[in-house]
């Protein structure tokens, strides 16, 4: 698993790559809480690269939502493929985190 | 037919032979039986209590003459009766969403049907997707 993060339009954009399993999703929800620590405006999750998600990767999502409601920082995700988007939705995840599909929209 | 037995210090290893094992299946059902493989096998590796047994566990795969998928989740820890777990409130607001029992939920959206038995001190759980 890789994580890619970059500026733009003011916004962070934070790209997690592969599994976020029991196994990858801590380095992933480490590296999140570091960069949430800078405080940007907003911060976007593209997702577009994650290939498989469990109650792991659940819950640096839902931290990574806490931290930022704390901070009055926006955040959001983009980009869940099929089953990803699923784990998401049954999870009742989209009554506090806004997902869109592209990042496009999620910048807009 | 596949069964995984796992050691309680293969979590890892184990996963990633179902991984391999579930190559040849599409990709939302291997999806599926991933997160169940992960959240069942997790929860043993981090919760179970075996007592003074030595822990045995096993994850069996296999497909009935439909092609549907049957996964049968052994293990001889104290008693737990997965089906009567309480499921999380998922509309709660942000604040008071806690984590726990995620997992679980899921895995019970996932199945079609679900059995639980205990037999022989043994936890036996059945799902079919």
């Amino acid at each position: 698993m890789q994580v890619k993060s970059f500026r733009e339009e003011g916004t962070l954009i934070v790209a997690p790559s592969g599994k976020l399993d029991t196994f990858n999703a801590p380095k992933f929800g480490n590296e999140l809480a570091k960069l949430l620590e800078e405080k940007p405006e907003s911060c976007l999750l593209d997702l577009s690269e994650v290939t498989f998600l469990s109650s792991s990767g659940l819950q640096v999502l839902l931290a990574g939502a806490k931290t930022s409601k704390k901070d009055s920082i926006k955040y959001g995700v983009f980009g869940m493929q099929e089953m990803v988007n699923d784990v998401f939705f049954l999870s009742g995840f989209n009554n506090f985190i806004n997902s869109f599909e592209t990042k496009q929209e999620a910048l807009s | 037919m596949a069964t995984f037995e796992m050691q309680l210090n293969k979590l890892e290893e184990t996963l990633l032979k179902i991984d391999n094992y579930l190559n040849s299946v599409d990709e939302n059902s291997k999806f599926k039986v991933m997160f169940i493989a992960e959240e069942l096998l997790t929860n043993l590796v981090r919760h179970a209590n075996f007592k003074d047994k030595t822990p045995s566990i096993s994850f069996n795969i296999e497909f009935d003459k439909k092609g549907k998928l049957e996964i049968e989740c052994r293990d001889n820890a104290e008693a737990f009766d997965f089906s009567e777990h309480k499921d999380p409130d998922i509309d709660a607001k942000l604040e008071d969403r806690e984590l726990g029992g995620l997992g679980i939920y899921l895995v019970k959206k996932y199945a079609q049907e679900l059995e639980y038995k205990r037999e022989n001190n043994f936890n036996i759980l059945r799902l079919s997707l």
